[in-house]
């Protein structure tokens, strides 16, 4: 598959919180200012490119030659949240302003579904190692994306009159419902046409 | 002292009041079979780490706790995940990643680091029964709801004769598509969490 193929494929078409309903926790609850989704959409694109391209390495070099590619969840997670200690001992070492500001978030980007479930879709889709690179940072896209957008309709919100009891996480659930149904127009007819157009 | 069952079910119910966990409780509840295995599987797993995590505290240093406690829940969710491959293939098919990425589920992780690592294997036993059963109703009735909405069946495990599908008249012919698709799983938990927030609220008098 081509790079934008995968660019459209995970960004719009299959987007990681919206279609493939990953890491909806911190999606719905984490998002509340937009330096928040800065942050974190940023260390989730980097933990999730670099998480990827390791998992590849891994599968590759270790688990397939090994003959134990039923391992691939285990390894991968013990890695991923081995890159995250090791990410944080480095910051702190190297740029402790930056750690400052990364730090509450580094843990919960390790254990958010939306970096293993990234690794495990390259690794059982048999991407190549540039291309799981490519969906690594394409899905934290596609995870900005939809965080910032959400935010910008909880703001726009926030003076219209609402029933009480869909005051709050209800009204935000609905509204991404509707944001979903409106990324279904990226479809995979779009994704053809683009691919091989 | 917590009263042991409605804890987990009523008040601090894992899918619609603490909304931790939801990506099994969004994406395996389109179809009735698989939230089902999915609510069991999740159910052992929780069972199983939070027994487990109190014994082991001791022994981790902080640093490396998440690394440790993963890699606890990620072997056990490989277990379930090769289990379902065996036993039920169709069903590990359609849950597809959402099972090993029950290493990573918020709900076991926030039981382990949150409650149960420094409680008793006891109490993190009972902790763990009531939130999962908390969570294992929660889907069940979230996909009963847009299973019938969304293609008009339910599908059960199928037994003798018996195919495993019961058709609703009316809804098989013509099923309201949307509630199947991720988009319905957004609609129904909301509109869920909102009843069942109404419903607390009564009861409590907020």
């Amino acid at each position: 598959m081509s790079y934008i193929g995968i660019l459209v494929s995970f960004t719009f078409v299959h987007n990681i919180v919206l279609d493939l309903l990953m890491g909806e926790k911190s999606f719905l609850t984490l998002a509340s200012s937009r330096k928040i989704i800065f942050v974190y959409g940023g260390v989730l694109s980097c933990g999730a490119a670099l998480s990827s391209l390791t998992a590849w390495a891994l599968y590759h070099g270790i688990l397939l030659p090994l003959g134990v590619p039923y391992l691939q969840t285990l390894i991968f997670i013990l890695t991923i949240t081995g890159l995250g200690i090791i990410a944080g001992l480095l910051l702190d070492h190297l740029c402790p302003a930056f750690y400052a500001k990364v730090r509450d978030y580094l843990p919960l980007a390790a254990t958010n579904c939306t970096v293993l479930g990234v690794s495990l879709v390259s690794v059982r889709r048999g991407y190549t190692v540039t291309e799981s690179l490519t969906a690594g940072l394409c899905a934290g896209a596609g995870y900005f994306l939809a965080a910032f957008l959400l935010l910008t309709l909880k703001e726009s919100m926030k003076n219209e009159w609402l029933p009480r009891p869909f005051r709050g996480v209800p009204i935000t659930l609905i509204s991404a419902g509707l944001m979903a149904l409106a990324f279904m127009a990226f479809d995979d007819v779009l994704l053809k046409n683009l691919v091989t157009g | 002292m917590m009263k042991p069952f409605s804890w987990g079910v009523f008040d601090e119910n894992p899918v619609l009041v603490s909304l931790v966990g939801l990506c099994p409780a969004l994406a395996a509840s389109s179809r009735v079979i698989d939230a089902l295995v999915m609510g069991l599987a999740l159910f052992v797993i929780l069972v199983i780490c939070t027994v487990i995590s109190p014994l082991l505290d001791r022994h981790i240093p902080e640093r490396l706790r998440i690394f440790a406690y993963t890699a606890i829940t990620g072997a056990f969710a490989s277990c379930i995940d090769l289990f379902l491959q065996a036993l039920m293939p169709e069903v590990s098919e359609s849950l597809g990643l959402f099972v090993p990425l029950l290493t990573v589920n918020a709900l076991i992780l926030d039981r382990i680091l949150n409650f149960a690592r420094t409680s008793s294997p006891d109490m993190a036993f009972w902790d763990a029964l009531s939130m999962g059963t908390g969570f294992f109703l929660a889907l069940a009735g979230l996909a009963l709801i847009r299973e019938i909405l969304g293609s008009g069946t339910i599908t059960l495990f199928p037994m003798g004769s018996f195919s495993g599908v019961i058709r609703i008249p009316g809804l098989f012919e013509n099923p309201l598509r949307v509630f199947g698709l991720s988009a319905g799983a957004f609609f129904v938990l909301g509109y869920a969490k909102a009843a069942f927030d109404l419903y607390q609220g009564k009861g409590r008098r907020r």
